[in-house]
């Protein structure tokens, strides 16, 4: 089965690893990003922030963070937009939902995937999986958090991009 | 396919190297959230754009 980014294995793996290097920077950085829901949640994308040379947006939400990790891995390789299909403009967790595919089973789960809660479409909270059963989630001005995938409830999905 | 594949590799060498740049600590380095404050949720209000209706003023 083809992957969702239509990278080769090689490339979606340094995907995964920038990716990866965004969301740790951002837990890193936690008391310096604070959460918000106003148009400043795109700066990292908009400003073209790159976790690779150590820059990161000091706001954002959930679904934005989220997507400007998965921005860092795929961006890279050139790879339009296949989170929220929105041209890496805009997005939350109903496109998230609408894009993608699903890994249904947990020991599947690779960094990089994104896990998604809420009781149905359109989702109402999305972290992204960092491995060994944890996720960095940006959900409140606490900023990035190291968790527990299972910290909620209300776990719909886990949804693969690269 | 391999025309991707070729596309995407000159893409990546136009570009500077990530490599060279230190990465941050492994995620083993950070604490454990003992819990997590409230999610405040997520916003769609700028999700997609919305196509707005023609021909509806008469």
């Amino acid at each position: 089965m083809s992957s969702v980014s239509g990278l080769s294995a090689a490339h979606r793996i340094k995907a995964r690893d920038l990716t990866m290097q965004a969301a740790l920077l951002g837990l890193k950085n936690t008391q310096s990003i604070y959460y918000t829901q106003t148009g400043r949640r795109w700066d990292g994308i908009n400003k073209n922030l790159k976790a690779w040379q150590g820059e990161f947006p000091h706001y954002a939400d959930c679904s934005s963070f989220a997507t400007w990790c998965l921005w860092n891995g795929l961006d890279h390789f050139g790879v339009r937009d296949v989170v929220n299909g929105a041209a890496w403009k805009a997005g939350y967790t109903g496109t998230m939902l609408n894009h993608g595919k699903v890994v249904t089973k947990q020991s599947n789960w690779m960094r990089g995937d994104l896990i998604l809660y809420g009781n149905g479409f359109p989702g109402h909270h999305v972290a992204v999986y960092c491995g060994d059963g944890f996720v960095i989630s940006h959900g409140s001005n606490a900023g990035p958090l190291k968790i527990r995938w299972n910290y909620r409830s209300d776990f719909m999905c886990c949804r693969r991009y690269i | 396919m391999a025309k991707l594949n070729i596309d995407l590799a000159e893409i990546v060498d136009k570009q500077l190297d990530p490599d060279a740049v230190h990465e941050p600590a492994p995620l083993a380095a950070f604490p454990t959230a003992a819990s997590s404050p409230p999610d405040e949720g997520d916003s769609g209000t700028d999700a997609v754009p919305v196509p707005v209706p023609e021909g509806d003023d008469a």
